[in-house]
């Protein structure tokens, strides 16, 4: 964008430089958070709420050695969604910087933060969930019922628009504190719904 | 306009001033102090509601961050839901980063501003959001505690990341609205304050305003009463006191002076008014009581008579018993004059010997005599003054309002003529005015006048009578005799103007000339080698009040060259008695130079007789009265004789004057008299025609043959040789 020529005529007020950069950037951004379900972009803005989601969780005090250490976030599975995260490889929540990994289906998530699980067949969920319960990560994952399933955040396709389910009880049993701004938005769910 | 404001304010009575000066200031102070105080209100209101703004702002934003990134606009709209409630709150907006325009919130009541977000049109493309978002900015920066409406954009962010914007209208009402009770609260303390101030200044300027005010009233009352025994009643020490303390002070000066100046005014009241020495009335006074009688006395038709008196010889009572005994005497006289007159005349002294007198309601010229008379009569009984006692005459002159004279001067004029005639009637009488008296009077005063003009035109000669020496028939002397060749009147003998010259005081300059004349022509008898005669020379008394008589015959015996021992004066009784031991030294020193002295007309003097062998006298001249009677009248023979042999036992030579007869001749001649002066011998003469007396025949042979007496007796009247009085 930087580089972009602007006429020599219309850079003359600040102002309005600056009003041309941010009608720039609006429109841009309008284009990453347009809802629509189809294609590569739905991943794009799923990646956005898992990161911006991380921003509301508080993990563990033992989950991190120090406040600046790396929050890792693993991908397991294949499929736009683990795509979709590289580009949020370095950038920081809270003072984390994001490491992504990718882990395969039946890979330990040891050293995880943060799961995402993408495109897996429903039969491995209930271990990949069980290896996550016991490793204190977050599970995060846009197969359907997937909270209800003992996933910890789903995400859920609903009106055009991607929301949450909360399983709360799971999130709290992983010693998890999800933030009332995100819990708001969110649909809670129960696991024996 | 400043100037007028300025006039107003220093005419203002203390009173106001003061206050004025108080609540001015006082009123300065609380607006200062309220202005003040407002102004700090009015920030920390504002500041308050800016705060109450962004922390808002602030809450929503944070509410709001989880509804934006997760793109849920109705859980943002929830966020602001509780703004509802808020009435100041005109609107408020969640807009994302990217200008989509997630929550609004619009009160009922706007108050008729049209909102930037609010003219978007909806739905709201982002980038007209963003350009009003970025004008609310703007304009929000711009924001005053007046504009009635303020805006803030406030930033949402979340990990440090911004992730749209809370913008929030709200009007200023409530801020304006506790900002106006402040100030009404501070104004309605501002009144209360000032309405004490009022009560106060006006009890406190008292303390200024009620001495200084009651020290103008005390200064009115004195200068409206006059009154400087008035003290103001001092109420403190202060520089207030000090200036009632000199208010006093010069009310004590004035006072003071106030009474110096009375007595001062009582004093030349009565200098301007009185005769110090009787104490009588001055001439001014009398003028004035006299005019003011005079115009009553015409409306009354009335008479009033006016009363002239001057003391007969005054002069020789002040010259023989001093000044002293004089001014007693006068005294004496005031008193006399005073006891006479009622209540309603007055009588005044107008100076010297003269006094005046006034009488109303007299009906006639006779009443006045009576008046006239009475007064006449005071001066019967002797006076004692100290020691002596003597008798003082007066001569008297009347005059009647209106018929002598409508005027103060006329009357007073008629009164002196009147007077005047009185003394030339022998003196000691009154005389009613006349008006042939006032003729006479005129003719005096041209006499004087021509008199002033004689001796500058020389009309005055001298004449010459000889002595004869009764044994040898020889001319011992001449007496020298004035004679005034009047250029109308012709010759005049000395009588005519003698008492005028003396009068008007020219007899000295008189005398002096003959003395001259008389020397001169004594020098030449002698130059031109004829026989050696002594001149006489007649000294006015006058001339002894000369203190340099002695001076001046001195100088003229230089000036002619004639010889002292040539020179003989002849001197009256009266001129002897004045300024008694003055008068015998100046003899002394004129017989030391060989001048012979003569006693003029002696026998008619009343002075006593003691004096005669005190003063260094060579001559008696027995007067002509004594002779002329002296055959017919035993009584006169006897004064002759008794006067012949006094003057011979002590020494002195005898001349008879007025010898007219060869009988009065013979009987002198018989009593031992030594020289005779007289028609029988010869008239007074001419300088030229006595030279023929001066040989060394007997001019007496003549008679004693028997022949025919006094050629020339008949023709001239006795009386006009005399030079003198």
């Amino acid at each position: 964008m930087r580089g972009f020529p602007i006429p020599a005529r219309l850079r003359k007020p600040a102002s309005c430089l600056r009003r041309c950069l941010l009608v720039a950037l609006g429109l841009l951004l309008a284009h990453t958070a347009e809802l629509r379900a189809e294609g590569p972009q739905e991943y794009q803005v799923k990646a956005a709420m898992v990161f911006n989601m991380a921003k509301y969780i508080e993990w563990p005090a033992d989950a991190f050695a120090s406040s600046s250490a790396p929050l890792a976030v693993c991908s397991m599975g294949r499929g736009p969604f683990a795509a979709a995260l590289e580009r949020y490889q370095g950038k920081t929540v809270l003072g984390h910087p994001l490491a992504l990994r990718r882990l395969s289906v039946g890979d330990e998530p040891a050293d995880c933060h943060l799961l995402v699980v993408g495109g897996i067949e429903r039969r491995y969920l209930a271990g990949v969930l069980d290896q996550a319960r016991r490793r204190t990560v977050l599970t995060v994952s846009d197969l359907p019922d997937f909270a209800r399933s003992g996933g910890m955040i789903g995400l859920v396709e609903q009106e055009g628009r991607v929301r949450f389910e909360i399983n709360v009880k799971a999130a709290q049993h992983s010693r998890f504190k999800i933030s009332s701004q995100l819990l708001k938005l969110a649909k809670i769910i129960k696991e024996s719904d | 306009m400043s100037r007028l404001g300025q006039n107003f304010i220093s005419n203002l009575p203390l009173q106001r001033k003061l206050m004025l000066i108080i609540m001015v200031c006082c009123g300065a102070t609380l607006l200062a102090a309220s202005i003040f105080f407002v102004a700090r209100e009015a920030k920390v209101l504002y500041r308050a509601q800016q705060e109450d703004l962004v922390s808002l702002a602030d809450m929503i934003g944070k509410n709001a961050a989880s509804a934006l990134v997760f793109n849920d606009p109705k859980s943002a709209q929830e966020t602001i839901k509780p703004l509802t409630a808020k009435s100041s709150i005109l609107a408020a907006y969640v807009v994302s980063r990217d200008g989509r325009l997630f929550a609004r919130h619009l009160a009922q009541d706007t108050g008729g501003a049209l909102l930037p977000l609010e003219r978007v049109p909806f739905p709201a493309p982002p980038e007209k959001v963003t350009e009003a978002v970025e004008l609310i900015r703007r304009e929000a920066d711009g924001n005053s505690i007046f504009s009635g409406n303020t805006s803030l954009v406030k930033p949402i962010h979340l990990d440090a990341e911004q992730v749209g914007s809370v913008i929030i209208h709200a009007n200023t009402k409530g801020f304006l609205n506790s900002l106006r009770w402040t100030i009404l609260g501070t104004l309605a303390f501002m009144i209360f304050t000032f309405a004490a101030a009022y009560f106060f200044s006006a009890r406190l300027q008292q303390m200024i305003s009620t001495p200084l005010l009651s020290l103008l009233a005390t200064m009115k009352e004195v200068s409206a009463s006059k009154n400087y025994a008035i003290r103001a009643v001092k109420p403190s020490s202060d520089e207030i006191g000090l200036l009632y303390d000199g208010f006093n002070e010069m009310l004590c000066e004035i006072e003071e002076r106030n009474q110096i100046l009375r007595q001062r005014q009582a004093h030349l009241q009565q200098l301007a008014h009185y005769d110090p020495l009787t104490r009588l009335p001055n001439r001014t006074l009398f003028y004035d009581r006299l005019a003011q009688a005079l115009f009553h006395a015409e409306r009354t038709r009335q008479a009033v008579t006016v009363i002239f008196i001057d003391l007969d010889h005054f002069k020789d009572v002040n010259d023989t018993l001093g000044h002293r005994t004089g001014d007693l005497l006068l005294i004496e006289v005031a008193n006399r004059l005073s006891t006479v007159v009622r209540s309603c005349d007055t009588v005044a002294r107008l100076g010297g010997d003269e006094f005046t007198v006034f009488a109303q309601n007299i009906e006639n010229p006779e009443n006045a005599a009576v008046v006239a008379a009475k007064l006449n009569a005071l001066f019967a009984t002797p006076f004692l003054l100290g020691e002596s006692e003597i008798y003082v005459t007066a001569s008297i002159g009347v005059t009647m309002f209106p018929s002598d004279g409508k005027t103060v001067d006329e009357l007073l004029m008629n009164a002196d003529i009147a007077m005047y005639h009185a003394k030339s009637c022998g003196k000691n009488v009154y005389k009613l005015f006349d008006k042939w008296m006032n003729e006479h009077a005129s003719e005096r005063v041209t006499l004087l006048s021509d008199l002033r003009l004689a001796l500058a035109r020389e009309e005055f000669i001298l004449h010459y009578q000889p002595k004869v020496d009764l044994l040898s028939g020889k001319v011992t002397s001449v007496e020298a005799l004035v004679r005034w060749m009047h250029p109308k009147l012709g010759l005049l003998a000395p009588d005519k103007f003698i008492r005028l010259s003396e009068e008007s005081g020219l007899i000295v300059e008189l005398t002096d000339w003959v003395m001259r004349t008389a020397c001169t022509q004594a020098k030449a008898w002698q130059d031109s080698g004829l026989p050696s005669v002594r001149v006489a020379v007649n000294l006015s008394p006058y001339h002894f009040q000369r203190q340099d008589v002695k001076q001046a015959i001195f100088s003229v015996l230089g000036a002619t060259g004639l010889h002292a021992s040539l020179l003989e004066i002849e001197l009256t009784e009266s001129a002897l008695m004045q300024n008694d031991a003055y008068t015998c030294q100046v003899l002394r020193e004129l017989r030391e130079m060989g001048i012979t002295i003569s006693v003029d007309d002696f026998g008619t003097g009343y002075s006593s007789l003691s004096y005669l062998h005190r003063f260094p006298i060579n001559t008696l001249k027995i007067d002509r009265t004594f002779i002329l009677n002296m055959t017919k009248s035993s009584e006169d023979q006897a004064i002759v004789t008794a006067i012949i042999a006094m003057a011979k036992s002590l020494n002195m030579q005898i001349v008879a004057e007025g010898v007219e007869t060869v009988d009065q001749l013979e009987t002198l001649k018989g009593q031992g008299c030594h020289e005779i002066q007289g028609f029988l011998v010869s008239r007074p003469v001419n300088a030229e025609n006595v030279e023929h007396f001066f040989t060394d025949e007997n001019h007496l042979d003549q008679h004693c043959g028997g022949a025919g007496p006094g050629r020339e007796a008949a023709q001239e009247p006795p009386g006009i040789k005399r030079l003198g009085r």
